[in-house]
């Protein structure tokens, strides 16, 4: 079993390993799968759509006699990617609180 | 032909439906992305990124140029449907408003009417119930009287405009929904 991710948290994770520098696509798949489990077909989509919305650029560099196009977080990028990190943290927050059962330790104290 | 051309050859095939910016745009992606991966065999390649139809139907799927990926018919009902609401919407304003006014004017002249004349029996029920007493008591009645028909008018009249509030609120919630279908 393994926890579905949401099109807005993949955004977010791409919006937030650009933050760091600029990848390429096979690379930022790499990243990506280092930490979640994901089809090497799901990134081209995910990648396209934050482009069309201006939260990234791309621009290419020339590698070994061909073209690699690079992605670069954009400041609406950066503003989207606040929000979504907001959005996780309350999420993670308040699911922490159940999965570790805070309530309980509340009640005892 | 190795397997990286063939496979992107392929892929050009299946995504003839596309505008040639976005075909474009996907096949170098795609490109780089073998190249970099390092897949050399053709076996390879589909294993890590499937078929070149199977690709070629995500990519498809998912990066349509309009924001919603809704055929473009129901995009063309959709929008029928907002204008033909629109157009109804504005008749709608234009019969109730009037309408509205005229109940809300013939109310308060009533009202005022109401008043007024229980003020006047109520002074006449005062200045006469010294000189003839059961006159006096006549005029106070007709006064009481109005004073109970004034409250039941006034009742029916707050049980009407909650139904009007009502009416109108689930209209601008319809026609709020039928725009937002619309975006």
């Amino acid at each position: 079993m393994k926890i579905k991710i949401t099109a807005d948290l993949l955004d977010g994770m791409v919006l937030a390993i650009l933050e760091h520098r600029d990848y390429y696509g096979y690379a930022l798949t790499q990243r990506m799968q280092e930490a979640i489990t994901i089809s090497e077909s799901t990134m081209y989509p995910v990648l396209r759509r934050l482009n069309r919305d201006g939260y990234l650029t791309t621009y290419e560099q020339s590698f070994q006699g061909r073209n690699r196009r690079y992605y670069k977080i954009t400041a609406k990028g950066v503003n989207h990617l606040q929000r979504v990190r907001k959005l996780w943290n309350d999420y993670k927050k308040s699911l922490d609180q159940v999965f570790n059962n805070q309530d309980k330790q509340r009640e005892e104290q | 032909m190795n397997a990286c051309e063939k496979y992107i050859q392929e892929l050009q095939q299946h995504l003839s439906s596309l505008p040639q910016a976005d075909r474009q745009d996907a096949l170098e992606f795609y490109k780089e992305y073998i190249e970099d991966a390092g897949y050399q065999d053709w076996d390879e390649i589909i294993q890590k990124l499937g078929t070149p139809k199977e690709l070629s139907q995500e990519i498809i799927a998912k990066t349509t140029t309009t924001p919603n990926q809704e055929p473009l018919d129901q995009q063309d009902n959709k929008r029928v449907r907002f204008v033909l609401f629109t157009i109804l919407a504005i008749i709608l304003v234009l019969v109730l408003v009037p309408t509205i006014l005229g109940i809300l004017s013939g109310i308060i002249a009533a009202i005022a009417t109401l008043v007024g004349s229980g003020l006047t029996v109520f002074a006449l029920a005062g200045s006469t119930l010294t000189s003839d007493v059961w006159a006096g008591v006549f005029y106070l009645g007709i006064g009481i009287a109005l004073v109970g028909v004034l409250l039941i008018a006034i009742f029916i009249i707050a049980w009407l405009g909650k139904w009007l509030v009502r009416g109108i609120n689930k209209l601008i919630t319809l026609f709020r929904n039928q725009v937002k279908g619309e975006k």
